[in-house]
């Protein structure tokens, strides 16, 4: 999350790229690209269709910068753009990837006895698990997990209600357990 | 709070984004439910495993930025499609303000035409029936509307009862509302400069006056030059630079006339409009070239010819900074204006100092000089004077011994 000094200068940045300023544009973009790219690509996993998303978030937010108001934060803002693109871009998609099949293969719970083996596979059955949630589910875990937005904010991001973000959390973390459990493996990640 | 509100609240706790009140619900309700403690340490767990992925995840490619530069760049130029106008349309809100100007003239088209309408003919009366079309047209401000209505022949003008002008003033406002915050292409870009000489009771008062009126108008003292004479007689003068943003600039030079009484006043413009077109183009033909380059490298080819785009890459990115970095400064001077404030005593430095016998002596003796010099001067233009006018004392001289000799000369004794 930004901190307030990055806040107002994303919202200047914001400003100025809505008078068609190309500088303030890259200096966002810098700001804010490993950022959107590390979330598109956890929602992806694909890292082409990652940097093709913040392609679109990026010429979205140049093109879309006068509607921005100051109500929201910049980074909400842009997460928000980034959320729904990649909810598009998900609904699109009819099968899971290679990826995500290449990985649940390697799902099959072995007894391990060295630590970081067992973590790999661990680490590896949460991406075969994560790929298994729904696009909404999913953002909601990134969003809050690996991001640290609040549910009010994750909420903004979304365009739903509190409850919602709180209900979509619950349904996620119930099907993450039972994923584990049915592969053995509930208890090892704790 | 009950045990499913606080199993939900979990998650973010985990990430520690919970209200100080929540915060403490939570944690009074882990230490009393063995499975809500459960729950954070699986909780915990998944984030840390999800941070650790996180983190080793590789950052975008580095020519991620030229190409959503390139793409914006590609659009930009691009024909806008019909979609697009569309969009654009309906995001300007024009659709929504033209809508009660549209049902304005259906309404007045009903009741006019209508069953029982003002100009209903023999279908209303229950006479025959009349299904041609024609056109009601209205004048309005942007021009004259048709729209086709049924069941009438003639032409005529509708007042809008003043849905139009209503619309029109929605239209009007969010075009001057879209001006304010993105320069059209035709609005010119005139860089303004004025200068102000004042004559000063106190430079030094008048230099913070300067520095208040450039403060108070958004801008600031660009620079400063203040002689403070040494020797008697000299006045005491200072040369300022002030900018301030365009939009203060006749404010900023009426301000200033009241730091001091104006000798002399001027203002000048730049129109740089052109200037700045020319240089955004070849910006955007650098950029688009950038973009090339880029691609160029991304296929597989040879080291040598993926080298040679790469030196190409680094010139044509220097240009671009170059010339981003002359359109930033245009635009700058465009937006800020400066002004050259020049400020003078009005009274010359009064003060003596007593001579020293050194400095008398050495006033005498150069007194002395002077003196002996104007003499010279003066004996050789008095001779220049004589050898000039030598001729006519000649013949004065001759005229004058001729008559003393025939008239006033000593008589010979016959």
């Amino acid at each position: 999350m930004d901190a307030p000094h990055a806040e107002e200068e994303a919202r200047f940045w914001l400003a100025q790229i809505a008078r068609g300023d190309r500088s303030a544009f890259e200096k966002l973009f810098r700001a804010y690209e490993v950022r959107l790219y590390r979330y598109l690509l956890s929602m992806v996993r694909e890292k082409q269709h990652a940097e093709e998303l913040v392609n679109d978030v990026m010429v979205e937010v140049w093109r879309g910068a006068p509607r921005f108001r100051n109500e929201s934060k910049p980074a909400t803002w842009l997460f928000g753009i980034a959320y729904h693109k990649a909810i598009d871009a998900l609904r699109r998609r009819k099968a899971p990837t290679v990826e995500l099949r290449a990985v649940a293969s390697v799902a099959d719970p072995r007894p391990n006895p060295e630590e970081v083996a067992m973590a790999e596979i661990l680490r590896r059955n949460l991406e075969a698990a994560m790929g298994t949630l729904s696009p909404e589910h999913r953002a909601v875990v990134e969003l809050a997990l690996t991001h640290g937005y609040s549910y009010h904010q994750i909420s903004d991001i979304a365009g739903c209600p509190v409850n919602t973000v709180k209900t979509r959390m619950f349904h996620a973390r119930r099907h993450l357990r039972e994923y584990f459990v049915r592969r053995g493996l509930h208890g090892e990640a704790s | 709070m009950n045990h499913r509100t606080i199993s939900e609240l979990l998650p973010w706790y985990v990430n520690d984004t919970l209200t100080l009140e929540e915060r403490t619900a939570v944690e009074s309700e882990i230490d009393g439910c063995a499975e809500c403690a459960a729950d954070v340490e699986e909780l915990t767990s998944l984030r840390d495993y999800m941070l650790e992925k996180d983190a080793a995840v590789e950052g975008p490619s580095e020519t991620l930025l030229a190409k959503t530069l390139a793409r914006i760049a590609r659009e930009e130029h691009a024909p806008r499609s019909i979609g697009k106008m569309w969009a654009s349309l309906a995001g300007a809100g024009w659709l929504l303000a033209a809508l009660p100007a549209v049902a304005a003239v259906a309404i007045v088209a009903h009741a006019a035409f209508g069953p029982g309408g003002w100009f209903a003919g023999p279908t209303a009366m229950g006479g025959g029936a009349t299904d041609e079309v024609s056109n009601v047209q209205f004048e309005a401000p942007a021009g004259p509307v048709a729209v086709n209505l049924p069941a009438t022949r003639a032409r005529f003008k509708v007042d809008t009862f003043g849905a139009l002008p209503a619309a029109s003033g929605n239209a009007a406002a969010d075009t001057s509302a879209r001006a304010a915050i993105a320069p059209t292409a035709a609005a010119p870009q005139i860089i303004r400069t004025g200068s102000v000489s004042l004559l000063v009771a106190d430079v030094e008062r008048a230099i913070n006056a300067t520095q208040v009126v450039a403060r108070s108008h958004g801008g600031n003292v660009l620079s400063l030059s203040d002689q403070t004479p040494t020797q008697p007689g000299v006045r005491h003068t200072a040369q300022m630079q002030i900018g301030v943003p365009q939009y203060e600039f006749d404010a900023a030079m009426s301000a200033l006339t009241s730091v001091g009484g104006v000798q002399a006043r001027s203002v000048s413009a730049q129109d740089v409009s052109a200037q700045i077109v020319d240089v955004q183009a070849r910006l955007n033909n650098a950029r688009r070239t950038e973009a090339d380059l880029l691609k160029i490298m991304d296929r597989q080819g040879k080291i040598e010819d993926v080298l040679a785009a790469e030196q190409q890459l680094a010139q044509v990115r220097e240009q671009v900074e170059e010339l981003d970095g002359q359109l930033q400064a245009t635009k700058h001077q465009v937006a800020y204006s400066t002004i050259d404030v020049s400020l003078t005593d009005a009274a010359a430095k009064t003060t003596t100092v007593a001579p020293t016998g050194a400095q008398k002596l050495g006033d005498v003796w150069q007194a002395a000089l002077r003196s002996v010099g104007g003499f010279t001067l003066g004996i050789i233009s008095s001779v220049l004077w004589l050898v000039a006018y030598l001729p006519y004392i000649a013949l004065v001289a001759v005229l004058a011994a001729v008559g003393w000799y025939r008239f006033g000369g000593p008589k010979k004794d016959l």
